[in-house]
């Protein structure tokens, strides 16, 4: 969760840059623009994904890292910097904190991609079958991903329209 | 807990489905309330970090 904060205050950071020259009509087609991309993508209509790190956090960081390596594993994973990205969704949050957010919602967005993270690996081991786990999300991802992406694109518009 | 309730519980499906149910009620709380405009935020961010589930 903490890789999750600390990559939201980077962006609130930076945004804090962007925001005041943007005028808000421009930051909203900027939006829109990406859930649109987004919600796009996820229906198949196009293959493109934004830049990302296309490498796993090695599990190797947990042995070599000593006490803290399973703090550093858990921050990276957290973070989502190192990670395969095959959904664009977490650009959506993303462009939200650069463009929209204040610090204390920048946080709370940051500790929310850090709990969903956790989310999928704590699932994964208490559903106490992995393999089950893996088999649920392969047969049902193209369904899981889009409600996920309508689910963010809803809460993306009420942040926006409040 | 019985171990076809851990998998109620904790499966992709029902997981989503519960981020779902939660944004749908926190998209439905009055405008103006600072407890929901938070929660939107968070999980907004839930809901991103959820997806590259896959990716695990």
């Amino acid at each position: 969760m903490t890789g999750g904060v600390a990559i939201s205050a980077v962006a609130v950071t930076l945004g804090s840059l962007v925001r005041p020259v943007l005028p808000p009509a421009l930051r909203v087609g900027v939006i829109v623009a990406m859930g649109v991309f987004i919600l796009a993508g996820e229906c198949g209509l196009h293959r493109v994904l934004l830049p990302h790190r296309r490498a796993q956090v090695p599990s190797t960081v947990i042995a070599a890292g000593g006490d803290a390596g399973a703090l550093r594993f858990g921050f990276e994973m957290g973070s989502g910097v190192r990670t395969h990205m095959p959904s664009n969704l977490p650009y959506l949050p993303l462009a939200a904190v650069l463009l929209f957010s204040s610090w204390p919602v920048a946080l709370a967005c940051g500790l929310g991609f850090g709990l969903g993270r956790a989310a999928m690996a704590l699932g994964r081991h208490y559903s106490g079958d992995g393999t089950w786990w893996d088999s649920q999300w392969h047969r049902h991802e193209r369904v899981v991903r889009l409600t996920l992406t309508f689910t963010a694109t809803v809460l993306t518009a009420a942040i926006i329209l409040a | 807990m019985t171990h076809p309730l851990r998998r109620a519980v904790w499966g992709p499906v029902r997981v989503t489905t519960a981020i779902m149910v939660l944004a749908a009620a926190v998209a439905l709380m009055p405008a103006g309330s600072r407890l929901g405009w938070l929660l939107a935020w968070l999980l907004l961010g839930l809901v991103a970090g959820y997806a590259l589930s896959g990716s695990a």
